[in-house]
């Protein structure tokens, strides 16, 4: 389920199938749906991501490129294909928009299509049309259009709610009002979409271009796994990668290494991912990166191929190497320390931690994964191989314009890639955003169990601390305690923790952190003073 | 130390001097910049010490006894003090219970601290060389078990290319022959109760230092102060001493060494025992 926050309000913007069966529905605040849902069901929310909604529009709009050249990303949701001049490939424009709505499905998108003489047309038509699959035939767009509602021009909500209140449903309606009056009295917007549809105005669309790639590669001539030649295939693509990184003058924070098969054999590549938490372009600082992956690489298949291509490339203006590290430079060098420790260990082993505001002590902090490159979807990796099968395909002819015939496809259920909803703050402990003095953390043992074991204790003084207990088989003998220290809370999350904590000294020297659950009566040791 | 100052006391010293200047040449440690030595905070233990504190650059072992000795806390001071809060610390999290707010009370940076958890022994080791060879990095911290002699030698080759200080956490029943410059076993003291009294509080809990324990007088290491007995068994340019006896504040972070023998001050014993006692 898919939520958004607005005017500080989280609704619901996409409930999936199972919330539409409890109920949900978009608009619907995230409190209610919790509530529909009943408590002790695990709830999946997600936040939506535009950013990453436009993306796999974009991914979209290149796959789509093997039906036609010229592939227009509109609104948020649909693709417009220009399909003039295909019809000798696609000479079955039923099938086609068949073929097109079946391969977007296959990719977890449901999709509703319509072809048509004109762009506006075929919007409509996929938008306000109850079939979820229409082609209108050639030169029969306004008899398509007649019963469509008006809205279907893209038009704007006040322009559509004048003409609800005229009494204006459909195109039908619309068309028989006078012209002249139209646009005097609602607008030029509206006729000129009108025109659009109907095809006696032109509508522009842009190609979506993909923005070019950064890449280079190296064939092997014989497939091999041995690891120092796929090193040494490694370390030139790198040069040269590097090299066109050093004529932009830019730097990349997301890497991807693709080992290919041997063409004959048909295998999918493999390929790995490499995050770094700045954009760089220090060609040691790569290497580093790359060849602590490879060496925990195991090759399914002998490599016949190497290739190293990235999407997104920053600007980055060379950096002055000082001679004694200060400051920025010991910054950046952590940042490098974490981007290996993160490639060899992965993300979630190196985590900075951060103060939550939460009293109990458990959730006190919270570790954030200490990179913050770029988004690790599943439909990045996907991408690599629509590139690599698209360049596969190769160019395909265009022959002659007859006609324009629009298809247009929307997306309604959007495939979430990833939770961008944390801000990731470049690493930096100069200008700490944290700088709470040490005072303000109550006094906690530093080695905190991450679950507390129960133990057996001998209780003199009820409601007080234990006279003695056991840990790992020996008796301790308590001292002196401080406490009870109450903490009561997390009743929020569903189990409400009761506890009194006593701070405990034992006769052989040690500290430990022990509790009485209150509603159990049960004691507890969650920590030690180390 | 005030010493009489003749002319041949100081030819002395300065030909120490010479010969120690010589002996750092030869090992030929340091990433390029002065040796710094980091204060561990206990003022008494920095004087024991040679030049003052812990060696940067260089690998420390402090063996512990058992948990909830006070080993950890002395790391993590030091690792504050060669922070100097603006370099990173690095914390290798191999059991999965470290509390990082805890970690900031003593004064850790709550940005500067970058916690790695693994549990392999082999990628223990790798991450304390990795980050020990980062200029950024302050000091390391980990609790590791097993340390072959091989892995220990790279480990302070690792501390010798940069400045960092090493801060290796093992159990005391490790101890051994090591490759790091100091050597350092934190062991407990135990507590005794007034009177041979061995079953416990007798119904005073809500204590804060003023639990009649010791024949009326406030008693030494119960709360806030904590006490720990620390042997130095190896010492870079320096000879093994101790055992002495630490105690730590909780509330004020003042470390103080009570003793040099390792026992108790004497009952009465003036000063010292009304600075634990405040």
């Amino acid at each position: 389920m898919v939520v958004a926050d607005r005017a500080g309000v989280t609704r619901v913007v996409v409930p999936d199938a199972g919330a539409v069966a409890l109920g949900i529905h978009e608009g619907m605040t995230l409190a209610e749906a919790r509530a529909l849902c009943g408590a002790g069901r695990p709830l999946g929310v997600r936040q939506q991501s535009p950013e990453s909604d436009r993306a796999a529009l974009e991914n979209l709009a290149i796959w789509a490129d093997r039906f036609s050249p010229c592939v227009h990303l509109e609104g948020e949701d649909t693709l417009l294909l220009d399909l003039g001049g295909c019809q000798r490939l696609f000479p079955d424009e039923d099938a086609l928009l068949r073929q097109i709505i079946t391969g977007l499905g296959e990719r977890g998108y449901t999709t509703r299509g319509a072809m048509a003489d004109t762009p506006g047309g075929a919007w409509a038509l996929a938008h306000a049309h109850p079939c979820e699959r229409i082609v209108a035939p050639p030169g029969q767009v306004i008899a398509a259009l007649a019963p469509l509602p008006a809205a279907a021009l893209r038009i704007d909500e006040g322009t559509v709610a004048t003409l609800a209140a005229l009494g204006v449903q459909t195109i039908e309606a619309l068309l028989h009002l006078p012209r002249a009056s139209l646009a005097s009295r609602l607008g030029g917007a509206l006729v000129h979409r009108l025109d659009q549809a109907l095809g006696d105005a032109p509508e522009l669309l842009t190609p979506f271009r993909a923005r070019p790639l950064l890449k280079s590669g190296v064939c092997i001539g014989r497939a091999t796994d041995r690891h120092d030649v796929l090193r040494e295939a490694l370390e030139r693509v790198l040069a040269a990668f590097c090299e066109q990184l050093d004529q932009r003058v830019a730097g990349v924070r997301q890497l991807f290494v693709v080992f290919e098969g041997p063409p004959e054999l048909r295998q999918r590549p493999v390929t790995l991912e490499v995050n770094t938490s700045r954009a760089t372009r220090s060609a040691e600082h790569l290497r580093r990166l790359l060849l602590a992956l490879l060496d925990d690489l195991r090759l399914p298949f002998g490599a016949a191929g190497v290739r190293l291509w990235a999407r997104h490339v920053e600007p980055l203006d060379g950096v002055q190497q000082e001679l004694f590290g200060t400051g920025e430079s010991r910054a950046g060098e952590v940042a490098e320390l974490v981007d290996r420790l993160a490639a060899r260990l992965g993300s979630a082993a190196v985590v900075r931690p951060r103060p939550a505001s939460d009293h109990q002590p458990e959730q006190a902090y919270a570790y954030e994964p200490a990179t913050e490159g770029g988004e690790k979807s599943a439909d990045r990796i996907e991408n690599v191989e629509l590139r690599i099968e698209n360049e596969k395909q190769g160019i395909r002819k265009r022959e002659g314009v007859r006609g324009k015939r629009k298809v247009r496809s929307e997306k309604s259920e959007p495939r979430i890639e990833n939770e961008a909803g944390r801000a990731h703050r470049p690493f930096s402990i100069l200008d700490s955003q944290f700088s709470l003095p040490a005072s303000d953390f109550v006094k906690r043992p530093l080695r905190l169990l991450r679950r507390p074991v129960a133990v057996p204790v001998v209780v003199v003084v009820p409601e007080g601390p234990p006279s003695r207990f056991e840990w790992e088989k020996v008796r301790e003998v308590v001292v002196d305690a401080l406490g009870p220290e109450r903490v009561e809370t997390g009743w929020w999350r569903g189990r409400h923790v009761r506890r009194d904590y006593f701070r405990v000294l034992c006769a052989s020297g040690r500290r430990c952190w022990l509790f009485r659950e209150r509603e159990t009566g049960g004691w507890y040791v969650h920590g030690w003073f180390d | 130390m005030p010493q009489a100052s003749t002319g041949g006391e100081i030819a002395r010293r300065q030909r120490l001097e010479r010969l120690r200047a010589m002996l750092e040449r030869h090992r030929g440690g340091g990433g390029g910049g002065p040796q710094r030595f980091v204060p561990t905070g206990v003022a008494g233990l920095d004087a024991v010490l040679p030049r003052g504190g812990l060696p940067g650059g260089a690998v420390t072992e402090v063996l512990s006894a058992f948990d909830g000795v006070g080993a950890m806390t002395l790391a993590f001071r030091a690792a504050m003090a060669a922070a100097e809060g603006t370099r990173a610390v690095v914390v290798v999290d191999t059991r999965g219970d470290l509390y990082p707010p805890a970690v900031w009370r003593l004064g850790v940076a709550v940005d500067g601290l970058i916690v790695v958890r693994v549990r392999r022994p082999a990628a223990v080791v790798w991450v304390v060389d990795q980050a020990l060879r980062c200029s950024g990095v302050g000091a390391v911290v980990a609790p590791i078990d097993r340390l072959d002699e091989a892995a220990s030698r790279r480990l302070q080759l690792a501390a010798e290319s940069c400045d960092g200080l090493g801060l290796l956490i093992r159990p005391a029943a490790r101890r051994g022959r090591s490759f790091a410059a100091v050597q350092m076993c934190v062991e407990p003291v135990g507590v005794e109760l007034s009177g041979g009294e061995s079953t416990g509080l007798n119904g005073r809990y809500a204590g804060s230092g003023n639990a009649l324990i010791q024949g009326g007088r406030p008693g030494l290491g119960v709360f806030p102060v904590r006490l720990c007995r620390v042997t130095l068994l190896k010492v870079r340019e320096g000879m093994p001493a101790g055992p002495f006896l630490i105690s730590l504040d909780d509330e004020t972070g003042v470390g103080a060494l009570l003793s040099v023998s390792g026992d108790r001050p004497a009952e009465g014993g003036g000063s010292v025992a009304r600075r634990v006692s405040a």
